[in-house]
């Protein structure tokens, strides 16, 4: 396998096995222990606590599923890589002060990964649909109407 | 086309055309058919790129974008980028805030033939509502 086959495997493993299954030994093979992990509202630092949001959140969203529909949803290169992914979930606990709705919710999103020497990923940057997830579990309140 | 052709294509997008605001480039660097594609959350859905441009070019004049990483492979390139701007123009009906904001996202563009073909985008809705005083 290529360096840049070897990034798409990786890219589809973390949403599929690390998010979806909550896959940790996948985990510790595919990502770096010094792992980043960057939203527009949070930052885990390490991989430990990035498994940790992924223990939380998947107790918070009942049968949390992230997928890649398509290899075509999948850009890479040899130090980088993106994917155009979906959420699927049901919002069953407190996220971010919102008490659970138990509302089926889904998104996409677009996170762009960086590996190290070795392979691993030791950064992701997430740009998701946060407001439309925010809508779906009534946890937005607008003061006027934009 | 090339990798490196694409992503000159996707460079010039967001310099020649967003930045130096070249808005007779459209028909050069987009397809005819230009799709977009907007995550329902963003409350800015322009029908095409020409009504998307005028928009910003009168509610946002000053909009500059920073263009962080580029990476191409086959038909696909995929762009992170924020900028910043100043909301000195109506904007989806609400009137100048002159708000200095500032917006992060992460675009993957479709190239054919030359030509920006197809565009998805996430940005950071919630942050922006944020600055502008809606939420």
């Amino acid at each position: 396998m290529t360096r840049i086959e070897q990034n798409r495997v990786a890219i589809r493993q973390f949403l599929e096995d690390v998010w979806s299954k909550g896959n940790v030994e996948i985990a510790e093979k595919i990502i770096d222990p010094n792992f980043q992990f960057i939203l527009a509202f949070a930052h885990l630092d390490g991989r430990a606590a990035f498994m940790g949001l992924v223990e939380r959140n998947r107790s918070i969203f009942e049968n949390l599923t992230y997928s890649v529909e398509s290899e075509d949803d999948i850009v890479a290169d040899d130090t980088k890589g993106a994917a155009f992914w979906a959420m699927k979930s049901k919002h069953i606990g407190t996220w971010r002060n919102v008490p659970a709705s138990y509302k089926d919710v889904a998104i996409n999103g677009m996170t762009l990964f960086r590996f190290n020497e070795e392979g691993k990923i030791y950064e992701a940057k997430v740009q998701n649909d946060v407001m439309s997830l925010m809508s779906q579990i009534g946890g937005i309140k607008k003061l006027y109407d934009f | 086309m090339s990798v490196e052709a694409n992503k000159k294509v996707v460079t010039r997008y967001w310099i020649d055309f967003w930045n130096e605001k070249q808005g007779n480039i459209i028909s050069e660097i987009t397809a005819a058919d230009l799709k977009l594609h907007f995550p329902p959350g963003q409350a800015h859905q322009p029908p095409s790129l020409q009504k998307w441009f005028e928009t910003a070019l009168s509610a946002f004049p000053d909009v500059h974008f920073t263009m962080h990483d580029l990476i191409g492979e086959g038909d696909k390139v995929v762009c992170r980028w924020s900028y910043v701007a100043t909301h000195t123009g109506d904007f989806l009906g609400n009137p100048a805030t002159h708000l200095k904001v500032t917006d992060q996202g992460i675009n993957m563009f479709r190239i054919e033939d030359g030509k920006i073909a197809e565009m998805w985008m996430s940005g950071d809705s919630l942050g922006l509502l944020h600055q502008l005083g809606v939420l």
